[in-house]
């Protein structure tokens, strides 16, 4: 009987320590997913040269294009990036990374090809998106819809 | 058999010609790609001549209803036999796709293969061409093949040859035409049969369309399997053919999922099936309500 009493106290500390590393996991991988947040947010993004040259094919004032881009950011961009390019799409909120607010001076101080690197390139959180818009006229046609937000 | 084989050769017949007058080498050939005219390679109960870029995995989720006559008994036919398909496709290339599926009814296990071998260009190659094909093994239990029981008696065969168009930002459509083939069937159906079928898209927002389709099966062969000797040989639609089928939905399409949700005839989801043993008549009332869902995962 007390060698019982005995087992299941030990099994009972064990539990306990058990249940004691799980909290402790817990509260560290919320730490350090704030920290990494917190890291990625102020992450420079550098743009390879062969891309920040590239120029777009959209001729200026262009309105098809601007309804194709729009069509393919409202398919496929527009769940975390929203219908303005503000960042708030109803996917946002479930992001480490802020998906930045397009409308922002300093976001569109880019160049057209520094945009068409991180919008198809990506990183991260940020998909490669290469094999979702695979025409490159299509692809310069969301660039030209992203400038829209700006104005 | 005999005929499957001369309908397969047939059909690579055509696809040489196409191949032999390939626009691929012509200067003119450099004009921009068009938009695909369809999402997904799948389009309620037909097949679309849309391939996936290379490297893309597809699941696929195909479910249909029991019919509707029943209204609220079992309400419209979403309490009753139903009819599940579950598989995966895979890009090998921009042009190829292979595929495995599991099917509820029959337990049809298929392989499929899927080639597009031109693709239509703005002010270029007017339409996009492509193949789809498969064979599918009935996993049932081997007494539901009658007497003289083989192995082979299990397999069934269907190739399609497919012509789309996308015709400016907002209508696509494709026609088709169809050979299927079963080693053994029932009785009053017959080993093989053509069907025509042309699918139509209008996107009504970017990412929603509505969607219709047509399929028309004929049998190949006598017209009447009991009378053979005034039995005109050929192709026929009768009382005994499998019904055509029609499709009227919605399709709601996202950067990585394809939603249909319709209404059609045929339970069958195996194409095959559903050209050779369609029982229902969209015109009477034994209309179905199907879904399907695809998600994609590029690598």
């Amino acid at each position: 009987m007390e060698l019982l009493i005995n087992m299941s106290n030990s099994k009972h500390k064990q539990m306990k320590k058990t249940v004691f590393y799980a909290i402790g996991c817990i509260i560290a991988f919320v730490f350090l997913t704030a920290s990494s947040t917190q890291a990625q947010t102020a992450k420079p993004w550098p743009v390879p040269d062969k891309y920040s040259n590239m120029k777009s094919t959209v001729k200026a004032g262009d309105a098809t294009a601007l309804t194709t881009g729009k069509e393919l950011w409202a398919k496929q961009c527009k769940s975390c990036h929203g219908s303005k390019g503000l960042g708030d799409g109803p996917k946002a909120a479930m992001l480490k990374t802020s998906p930045g607010n397009f409308s922002a001076a300093a976001f569109q101080k880019q160049s057209d090809g520094a945009i068409y690197y991180k919008s198809f390139i990506g990183r991260d959180e940020m998909p490669n998106f290469e094999k979702k818009v695979t025409s490159e006229g299509d692809r310069w046609a969301i660039v030209a819809f992203i400038r829209t937000m700006g104005k | 058999m005999k005929r499957s084989i001369l309908g397969f050769a047939l059909i690579l017949f055509c696809v040489g010609i196409v191949s032999a007058q390939d626009p691929e080498g012509e200067a003119k050939e450099k004009k921009p790609l068009s938009r695909a005219p369809f999402e997904s390679g799948i389009f309620m109960d037909n097949m679309t001549v849309k391939t996936q870029p290379s490297n893309t995995l597809e699941f696929v989720l195909q479910h249909r209803f029991g019919t509707i006559q029943k209204d609220f008994e079992d309400l419209f036919g979403i309490w009753g036999a139903t009819n599940i398909r579950i598989g995966v496709n895979y890009s090998m290339t921009d042009n190829l796709t292979v595929g495995f599926g599991t099917t509820k009814n029959s337990r049809y296990q298929d392989l499929s293969l899927r080639y597009t071998f031109f693709h239509q260009r703005d002010g270029g190659f007017p339409l996009t061409i492509g193949y789809y094909g498969d064979i599918a093994l009935n996993a049932t239990n081997k007494t539901n093949f009658g007497q003289d029981y083989t192995f082979i008696n299990r397999l069934s065969y269907y190739h399609e040859l497919m012509f789309a168009r996308r015709f400016g930002r907002i209508f696509s459509m494709q026609v088709s035409c169809a050979f299927a083939h079963y080693n053994k069937v029932d009785s009053t159906k017959k080993n093989d049969a053509l069907s025509f079928s042309a699918i139509a898209r209008l996107k009504v927002s970017p990412q929603t369309s509505v969607v219709l389709s047509y399929e028309q099966p004929f049998y190949l062969g006598y017209d009447t399997p009991f009378i053979l000797k005034y039995g005109q040989k050929g192709m026929y639609y009768n009382s005994t053919t499998s019904k055509l089928n029609l499709n009227l939905g919605v399709e709601i399409s996202t950067s990585t999922h394809v939603f249909h949700i319709f209404f059609g005839a045929a339970q069958g989801i195996v194409p095959q099936d559903i050209v050779i043993y369609n029982k229902n008549n969209f015109f009477n009332g034994e209309i179905i309500i199907g879904f399907n869902m695809t998600r994609l995962w590029n690598f």
